[in-house]
Protein backbone atom coordinates (compact mmCIF):
# COMPACT_ATOMS: atom_id res chain seq x y z
CA UNK A 1 0.00 0.00 0.00
CA UNK A 2 1.32 3.37 -0.90
CA UNK A 3 1.89 5.80 1.89
CA UNK A 4 0.42 9.26 1.79
CA UNK A 5 2.73 12.09 1.04
CA UNK A 6 2.87 15.05 3.40
CA UNK A 7 -0.38 16.99 3.15
CA UNK A 8 1.21 20.40 3.40
CA UNK A 9 4.35 21.75 1.82
CA UNK A 10 5.83 22.35 5.22
CA UNK A 11 9.17 20.74 4.56
CA UNK A 12 10.42 23.70 2.61
CA UNK A 13 12.55 25.85 4.85
CA UNK A 14 14.46 29.11 4.45
CA UNK A 15 13.19 32.52 3.45
CA UNK A 16 11.74 32.99 -0.02
CA UNK A 17 8.65 35.08 0.54
CA UNK A 18 9.85 37.50 -2.12
CA UNK A 19 9.39 34.87 -4.81
CA UNK A 20 5.71 34.65 -3.95
CA UNK A 21 5.11 38.37 -3.43
CA UNK A 22 3.56 38.71 -6.87
CA UNK A 23 1.31 35.70 -6.71
CA UNK A 24 -0.42 36.55 -9.98
CA UNK A 25 2.95 36.19 -11.70
CA UNK A 26 3.48 32.85 -9.95
CA UNK A 27 0.16 31.61 -11.30
CA UNK A 28 0.91 32.79 -14.81
CA UNK A 29 4.36 31.23 -14.78
CA UNK A 30 3.49 27.84 -13.32
CA UNK A 31 -0.12 27.15 -14.22
CA UNK A 32 0.79 25.31 -17.46
CA UNK A 33 3.16 22.91 -15.69
CA UNK A 34 0.75 22.25 -12.83
CA UNK A 35 -2.16 21.68 -15.20
CA UNK A 36 0.00 19.47 -17.43
CA UNK A 37 1.00 17.24 -14.54
CA UNK A 38 -2.58 17.04 -13.28
CA UNK A 39 -4.01 16.35 -16.71
CA UNK A 40 -1.45 13.64 -17.43
CA UNK A 41 -2.05 12.15 -13.99
CA UNK A 42 -5.84 12.21 -14.00
CA UNK A 43 -6.52 12.02 -17.74
CA UNK A 44 -9.64 14.07 -17.26
CA UNK A 45 -9.83 17.72 -18.09
CA UNK A 46 -12.39 18.93 -15.55
CA UNK A 47 -10.76 17.45 -12.44
CA UNK A 48 -7.41 18.63 -13.77
CA UNK A 49 -8.73 22.18 -14.12
CA UNK A 50 -10.36 22.09 -10.69
CA UNK A 51 -7.30 20.68 -9.00
CA UNK A 52 -5.11 23.25 -10.75
CA UNK A 53 -7.22 25.95 -9.18
CA UNK A 54 -7.17 24.18 -5.85
CA UNK A 55 -3.41 23.81 -6.08
CA UNK A 56 -2.91 27.55 -6.41
CA UNK A 57 -5.41 28.28 -3.67
CA UNK A 58 -3.51 25.90 -1.37
CA UNK A 59 -0.28 27.57 -2.43
CA UNK A 60 -1.70 31.04 -1.80
CA UNK A 61 -2.97 30.12 1.63
CA UNK A 62 0.25 28.32 2.51
CA UNK A 63 2.62 30.77 0.88
CA UNK A 64 4.04 31.81 4.24
CA UNK A 65 5.21 28.24 4.81
CA UNK A 66 7.28 28.40 1.63
CA UNK A 67 10.89 28.93 2.63
CA UNK A 68 12.67 28.38 -0.65
CA UNK A 69 14.51 25.11 -0.08
CA UNK A 70 12.87 23.87 -3.23
CA UNK A 71 11.94 25.92 -6.27
CA UNK A 72 8.46 27.40 -6.51
CA UNK A 73 7.71 24.93 -9.31
CA UNK A 74 8.77 21.95 -7.19
CA UNK A 75 6.74 23.28 -4.28
CA UNK A 76 3.65 23.65 -6.49
CA UNK A 77 4.12 20.20 -8.01
CA UNK A 78 4.33 18.80 -4.52
CA UNK A 79 0.98 20.34 -3.69
CA UNK A 80 -0.38 18.96 -6.97
CA UNK A 81 0.95 15.47 -6.16
CA UNK A 82 -0.83 15.58 -2.81
CA UNK A 83 -4.03 16.79 -4.43
CA UNK A 84 -3.92 13.93 -6.91
CA UNK A 85 -3.48 11.47 -4.07
CA UNK A 86 -6.34 13.00 -2.09
CA UNK A 87 -8.52 13.18 -5.17
CA UNK A 88 -7.98 9.54 -6.01
CA UNK A 89 -8.86 8.53 -2.48
CA UNK A 90 -11.94 10.69 -2.18
CA UNK A 91 -13.35 10.19 -5.64
CA UNK A 92 -12.17 6.61 -5.93
CA UNK A 93 -11.02 7.36 -9.40
CA UNK A 94 -10.19 4.43 -11.54
CA UNK A 95 -9.49 6.19 -14.77
CA UNK A 96 -6.15 4.57 -15.15
CA UNK A 97 -7.61 1.12 -14.56
CA UNK A 98 -10.59 1.44 -16.83
CA UNK A 99 -10.78 -1.07 -19.59
CA UNK A 100 -12.41 1.51 -21.82
CA UNK A 101 -10.38 4.46 -22.92
CA UNK A 102 -11.31 7.89 -21.62
CA UNK A 103 -12.03 10.69 -24.01
CA UNK A 104 -8.56 12.04 -23.39
CA UNK A 105 -7.01 8.68 -24.16
CA UNK A 106 -8.72 8.85 -27.51
CA UNK A 107 -7.63 12.46 -27.92
CA UNK A 108 -4.03 11.62 -27.12
CA UNK A 109 -3.20 10.13 -30.49
CA UNK A 110 0.43 11.05 -30.53
CA UNK A 111 -0.25 13.69 -33.15
CA UNK A 112 1.66 16.15 -31.04
CA UNK A 113 5.06 14.84 -32.00
CA UNK A 114 7.46 17.70 -32.38
CA UNK A 115 9.49 16.20 -35.22
CA UNK A 116 7.49 16.02 -38.41
CA UNK A 117 10.41 15.92 -40.75
CA UNK A 118 10.57 12.12 -40.76
CA UNK A 119 8.91 9.85 -43.30
CA UNK A 120 5.21 8.97 -42.92
CA UNK A 121 6.19 5.43 -41.90
CA UNK A 122 8.61 6.65 -39.26
CA UNK A 123 6.05 9.15 -38.05
CA UNK A 124 3.39 6.47 -37.76
CA UNK A 125 5.82 4.28 -35.86
CA UNK A 126 6.71 7.14 -33.52
CA UNK A 127 3.02 7.87 -32.97
CA UNK A 128 2.43 4.24 -32.08
CA UNK A 129 5.35 4.37 -29.66
CA UNK A 130 3.97 7.44 -27.94
CA UNK A 131 0.54 5.91 -27.61
CA UNK A 132 2.09 2.71 -26.32
CA UNK A 133 3.95 4.63 -23.62
CA UNK A 134 0.74 6.50 -22.73
CA UNK A 135 -1.13 3.20 -22.37
CA UNK A 136 1.75 1.56 -20.52
CA UNK A 137 1.77 4.40 -18.00
CA UNK A 138 -1.83 3.49 -17.22
CA UNK A 139 -0.68 0.15 -15.86
CA UNK A 140 1.78 1.65 -13.42
CA UNK A 141 1.09 2.09 -9.73
CA UNK A 142 0.16 5.60 -8.73
CA UNK A 143 3.56 6.38 -7.30
CA UNK A 144 5.43 4.88 -10.23
CA UNK A 145 3.25 6.87 -12.60
CA UNK A 146 3.82 10.07 -10.64
CA UNK A 147 7.61 9.81 -10.74
CA UNK A 148 7.46 8.66 -14.37
CA UNK A 149 5.42 11.71 -15.41
CA UNK A 150 7.56 14.07 -13.37
CA UNK A 151 10.70 12.67 -14.97
CA UNK A 152 9.69 12.40 -18.60
CA UNK A 153 6.91 14.97 -19.00
CA UNK A 154 8.02 17.60 -16.50
CA UNK A 155 11.70 16.76 -17.09
CA UNK A 156 12.47 17.09 -13.42
CA UNK A 157 15.75 15.92 -11.93
CA UNK A 158 15.75 13.08 -9.41
CA UNK A 159 16.33 15.46 -6.50
CA UNK A 160 13.47 17.67 -7.68
CA UNK A 161 11.17 14.66 -7.88
CA UNK A 162 12.28 13.69 -4.39
CA UNK A 163 11.45 17.18 -3.14
CA UNK A 164 8.12 17.21 -4.96
CA UNK A 165 7.02 13.81 -3.71
CA UNK A 166 8.62 13.84 -0.28
CA UNK A 167 10.47 10.63 -1.11
CA UNK A 168 14.16 9.83 -0.69
CA UNK A 169 16.18 10.09 -3.89
CA UNK A 170 16.95 6.37 -3.71
CA UNK A 171 13.24 5.59 -3.44
CA UNK A 172 12.51 7.83 -6.40
CA UNK A 173 15.13 5.99 -8.44
CA UNK A 174 13.67 2.64 -7.42
CA UNK A 175 10.13 3.65 -8.42
CA UNK A 176 11.40 5.21 -11.61
CA UNK A 177 13.39 2.10 -12.49
CA UNK A 178 10.31 -0.10 -12.03
CA UNK A 179 8.23 2.33 -14.08
CA UNK A 180 10.75 2.59 -16.91
CA UNK A 181 11.35 -1.14 -16.96
CA UNK A 182 7.61 -1.87 -17.03
CA UNK A 183 6.99 0.67 -19.80
CA UNK A 184 9.88 -0.65 -21.87
CA UNK A 185 8.64 -4.21 -21.51
CA UNK A 186 5.15 -3.11 -22.47
CA UNK A 187 6.46 -1.30 -25.52
CA UNK A 188 8.43 -4.39 -26.40
CA UNK A 189 5.26 -6.47 -26.08
CA UNK A 190 3.34 -4.20 -28.36
CA UNK A 191 5.99 -4.02 -31.05
CA UNK B 1 32.12 -4.10 -15.75
CA UNK B 2 32.09 -7.02 -18.18
CA UNK B 3 30.04 -7.28 -21.36
CA UNK B 4 27.39 -4.94 -22.71
CA UNK B 5 24.63 -3.26 -20.77
CA UNK B 6 21.68 -5.51 -20.05
CA UNK B 7 18.08 -4.29 -20.61
CA UNK B 8 17.78 -3.93 -16.83
CA UNK B 9 20.94 -1.82 -16.70
CA UNK B 10 19.60 0.34 -19.50
CA UNK B 11 16.36 0.84 -17.55
CA UNK B 12 18.45 1.64 -14.48
CA UNK B 13 20.39 4.22 -16.44
CA UNK B 14 17.19 5.80 -17.74
CA UNK B 15 15.89 5.89 -14.16
CA UNK B 16 18.96 7.78 -13.01
CA UNK B 17 20.72 4.82 -11.41
CA UNK B 18 24.13 5.34 -12.93
CA UNK B 19 27.17 3.40 -11.87
CA UNK B 20 30.74 4.41 -12.77
CA UNK B 21 31.14 1.06 -14.54
CA UNK B 22 28.13 1.65 -16.79
CA UNK B 23 29.28 5.19 -17.45
CA UNK B 24 32.74 3.98 -18.52
CA UNK B 25 31.26 1.30 -20.71
CA UNK B 26 28.88 3.71 -22.43
CA UNK B 27 31.80 6.03 -23.15
CA UNK B 28 33.66 3.20 -24.86
CA UNK B 29 30.88 1.12 -26.44
CA UNK B 30 29.09 2.73 -29.37
CA UNK B 31 26.66 -0.21 -29.55
CA UNK B 32 25.44 0.28 -25.99
CA UNK B 33 25.34 4.06 -26.42
CA UNK B 34 23.16 3.56 -29.49
CA UNK B 35 20.99 1.04 -27.64
CA UNK B 36 20.55 3.49 -24.79
CA UNK B 37 19.56 6.25 -27.19
CA UNK B 38 17.10 3.95 -28.91
CA UNK B 39 15.60 2.96 -25.53
CA UNK B 40 15.22 6.55 -24.38
CA UNK B 41 13.66 7.73 -27.64
CA UNK B 42 10.05 6.63 -26.94
CA UNK B 43 10.20 8.17 -23.49
CA UNK B 44 11.57 11.44 -24.82
CA UNK B 45 8.97 11.47 -27.59
CA UNK B 46 6.23 10.69 -25.11
CA UNK B 47 7.29 13.60 -22.92
CA UNK B 48 7.43 16.02 -25.84
CA UNK B 49 4.07 14.87 -27.19
CA UNK B 50 2.47 15.06 -23.75
CA UNK B 51 3.80 18.57 -23.21
CA UNK B 52 2.57 19.75 -26.59
CA UNK B 53 -0.80 18.11 -26.11
CA UNK B 54 -1.23 19.50 -22.60
CA UNK B 55 -0.22 22.95 -23.81
CA UNK B 56 -3.05 22.79 -26.33
CA UNK B 57 -5.43 21.59 -23.64
CA UNK B 58 -4.40 24.18 -21.06
CA UNK B 59 -7.30 26.52 -20.38
CA UNK B 60 -6.91 30.25 -20.07
CA UNK B 61 -6.26 31.11 -16.46
CA UNK B 62 -9.50 31.75 -14.62
CA UNK B 63 -9.85 35.27 -13.27
CA UNK B 64 -10.36 33.96 -9.76
CA UNK B 65 -7.25 31.81 -10.20
CA UNK B 66 -5.00 34.46 -11.69
CA UNK B 67 -5.75 37.24 -9.30
CA UNK B 68 -6.21 35.98 -5.78
CA UNK B 69 -3.90 38.80 -4.69
CA UNK B 70 -6.00 41.43 -6.43
CA UNK B 71 -9.20 39.93 -5.06
CA UNK B 72 -7.68 39.89 -1.63
CA UNK B 73 -6.64 43.52 -2.02
CA UNK B 74 -10.19 44.41 -3.01
CA UNK B 75 -11.58 42.54 -0.02
CA UNK B 76 -9.08 44.21 2.28
CA UNK B 77 -9.93 47.64 0.83
CA UNK B 78 -13.65 47.00 1.28
CA UNK B 79 -13.04 45.75 4.79
CA UNK B 80 -11.02 48.87 5.56
CA UNK B 81 -13.85 51.10 4.39
CA UNK B 82 -16.32 49.20 6.53
CA UNK B 83 -14.00 49.28 9.53
CA UNK B 84 -13.32 53.01 9.05
CA UNK B 85 -17.04 53.70 8.87
CA UNK B 86 -17.65 51.65 12.00
CA UNK B 87 -14.80 53.40 13.82
CA UNK B 88 -16.10 56.81 12.75
CA UNK B 89 -19.54 55.84 13.96
CA UNK B 90 -18.13 54.66 17.27
CA UNK B 91 -16.29 57.95 17.75
CA UNK B 92 -19.01 60.20 16.39
CA UNK B 93 -21.95 58.67 18.23
CA UNK B 94 -20.78 59.55 21.77
CA UNK B 95 -19.67 63.02 20.61
CA UNK B 96 -23.03 63.64 18.99
CA UNK B 97 -24.84 62.29 22.04
CA UNK B 98 -22.75 64.48 24.34
CA UNK B 99 -23.36 67.48 22.14
CA UNK B 100 -27.09 66.87 22.15
CA UNK B 101 -27.07 66.38 25.89
CA UNK B 102 -25.13 69.63 26.35
CA UNK B 103 -27.65 71.46 24.18
CA UNK B 104 -30.53 70.00 26.18
CA UNK B 105 -28.83 70.93 29.45
CA UNK B 106 -28.23 74.44 28.17
CA UNK B 107 -31.87 74.70 27.11
CA UNK B 108 -33.03 73.45 30.50
CA UNK B 109 -30.62 75.79 32.26
CA UNK B 110 -31.90 78.68 30.17
CA UNK B 111 -35.49 77.84 31.02
CA UNK B 112 -34.62 77.52 34.70
CA UNK B 113 -32.77 80.80 34.68
CA UNK B 114 -35.68 82.49 32.97
CA UNK B 115 -38.03 81.05 35.53
CA UNK B 116 -35.76 82.19 38.38
CA UNK B 117 -35.45 85.62 36.77
CA UNK B 118 -39.20 85.86 36.60
CA UNK B 119 -39.51 84.83 40.24
CA UNK B 120 -36.82 87.22 41.40
CA UNK B 121 -38.19 90.19 39.45
CA UNK B 122 -41.47 89.98 41.34
CA UNK B 123 -41.64 92.53 44.20
CA UNK B 124 -44.37 90.62 46.05
CA UNK B 125 -45.34 86.96 46.29
CA UNK B 126 -47.78 85.80 43.71
CA UNK B 127 -50.84 85.76 46.09
CA UNK B 128 -50.23 89.43 46.96
CA UNK B 129 -49.75 90.65 43.46
CA UNK B 130 -53.36 91.85 43.03
CA UNK B 131 -52.85 94.12 46.11
CA UNK B 132 -49.63 95.38 44.71
CA UNK B 133 -51.46 96.32 41.56
CA UNK B 134 -53.93 98.24 43.63
CA UNK B 135 -51.16 100.10 45.48
CA UNK B 136 -49.38 100.84 42.27
CA UNK B 137 -52.61 102.16 40.80
CA UNK B 138 -53.15 104.59 43.86
CA UNK B 139 -49.58 105.80 43.91
CA UNK B 140 -48.57 108.33 41.21
CA UNK B 141 -44.98 107.32 41.51
CA UNK B 142 -45.97 103.69 41.39
CA UNK B 143 -44.35 103.13 44.80
CA UNK B 144 -46.12 101.64 47.77
CA UNK B 145 -47.35 104.15 50.29
CA UNK B 146 -44.41 104.04 52.68
CA UNK B 147 -44.19 107.84 52.60
CA UNK B 148 -47.86 108.18 53.48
Amino acid sequence: METTLAAEPASVTGIAAGELADFDAVVRAHQPAVFRFLLASLREREPAENLTQECFLHAYRGRRSFRGDASVRTWLIRIAVNLVNDHRKSARLRFWRRAAQTSLDVAFTGDWLADRRSSPEAEASAREQVQAVWRAAAGLSQRQRTVFLLRFVEEMEIREIAAATGLQEGTVKAHLFRAVDAVRKRIGDTK
Amino acid sequence: MSGHLSPVEISEWLAGIRTPGAERHLAECAGCAWELERASEPLTRFGAAARAWCAAETPAPRPELVAPTARRRQRVAAMRVVLAAAAALLVAAPVYYQHQRALETARQDGALLEQVQTEVSRSAPEPMQPLEKLVAWNSPSGQSGSSQ
